[in-house]
């Protein structure tokens, strides 16, 4: 029997040819397509853009899963792997705060010196009257993002001291308060007096506090993937590396949130 | 020229003029009025940055409790620098100064003029 081709001489996982980075790329790019075509209001989109997006669930889902065999059924993922993810997520992090330093870069190149045209205030004139409170929907929902930061925090102590139960109820939790959020933000939408065209002022509110929301939908994405894995019996109190890039995303969002409060929602307002 | 230049004395008008009363401003305008005067804020948004960047830390040292740990501290000064800001909004509010008169001869009336 030739042991060589039983067993391997490194700590390192040489992943298998996947198809899903070119399935997801395949159904990304019906997803905007069909996002653009249902905005221009073309007849049908809506179904062709449902079509598209259960085929994003879909690869995802596949694609969840087959990192979740390789890490929990092959252990693949070694002490050498997991430490290089967790690098790799680390400088995805970095990346991420540099978009967000440059979205905060064009809110206050555009709001420290307002230019003639917006009438050389900030709010911009006719926009002034007509921003959202700080102390409404946004404060609601800074006191719901911080109450799921430590729901969440609850739910890692819980598995670190072996308590599967209570790890659950601290996720289910944070989940219950991210759908919340994302409801506040909603509703913040649905109900604002202006919009992602009325002047800078309108692109840089829109823009800042809609990536902060797509993170948090990803966050949710992260936290219902290790919440199935906890209830599956996947993870253990030692490893559990995705759950725990996934606890440091959502504190990352939730970092992230509070400058977007003090200085779009207060100091912008 | 030089004669209309303000004496020495005079030159502390230019320091930034305050609200002549609480009732003049609105609610948003107290905010971000008491966010420059309250330091307790920044220092709780350095104290918050500070222990995210320490758990990230302890998560790549494969130290799962000490992450926790500051996971915790972030959550506990995030909630610092909004009990803060409330209390700057409830209880400090902006200071009951007069405002200085333009028409007193500072180098902004003067521009003016």
């Amino acid at each position: 029997m030739n042991l060589s081709t039983k067993f391997q001489g490194h700590p390192y996982h040489i992943v298998s040819a996947s198809p899903w980075p070119f399935f997801l790329s395949v159904v990304l790019f019906f997803n905007c397509l069909a996002a653009t075509l249902y905005l221009h209001g073309y007849k049908h989109s809506s179904v062709f853009f449902g079509i598209s997006f259960l085929g994003l669930l879909a690869t995802m889902y596949l694609w969840f899963r087959d990192m979740s065999t390789e890490a929990n059924i092959h252990g693949a993922h070694t002490k050498a792997v997991t430490k290089g993810l967790k690098i790799g997520f680390m400088l995805f992090l970095i990346s991420e705060t540099f978009l967000f330093a440059s979205i905060f870069w064009a809110f206050f190149h555009s709001s420290l010196s307002p230019t003639f045209e917006l009438g050389a205030v900030w709010p911009p004139v006719g926009i002034a009257d007509k921003t959202i409170d700080p102390l409404e929907v946004p404060l609601l929902n800074t006191v719901i993002l911080l109450t799921s930061g430590a729901s969440l925090t609850y739910a890692h102590y819980s598995l670190i001291a072996r308590n599967r139960e209570n790890a659950l109820k601290g996720l289910y939790m944070t989940i219950a308060l991210s759908f919340l959020f994302l409801g506040g933000q909603a509703y913040e939408y649905w109900n604002a007096p202006f919009t992602i065209s009325d002047s800078v002022y309108g692109a840089s509110f829109y823009f800042a506090t809609g990536l902060h929301g797509i993170h948090i939908i990803v966050g949710t994405i992260l936290l219902l993937v290790a919440t199935y894995n906890i209830y599956t019996y996947h993870l253990t109190n030692t490893h559990h590396n995705g759950f725990e890039c996934g606890i440091y995303y959502w504190h990352f969002c939730d970092v992230v949130w509070l400058f977007l409060y003090l200085t779009i929602y207060i100091w912008g307002s | 020229m030089s004669s209309k230049l303000p004496k020495k004395s005079e030159e502390n008008l230019e320091l930034p003029t305050f609200p002549a009363s609480e009732e003049s401003l609105s609610r948003s305008e107290k905010l971000k009025y008491v966010f420059v005067r309250n330091p307790f804020i920044p220092l709780g948004c350095l104290m918050t940055v500070g222990t995210f960047l320490a758990s990230g830390y302890y998560i790549r040292r494969e130290n799962h409790l000490m992450a926790n740990k500051f996971m915790r501290y972030r959550v506990m000064s995030q909630g610092f620098t909004l009990a803060a800001l409330a209390f700057s909004v409830l209880f400090i509010g902006p200071p009951r100064r007069e405002a200085p008169s333009n028409s007193s001869g500072s180098i902004n009336s003067e521009i003016k003029k």
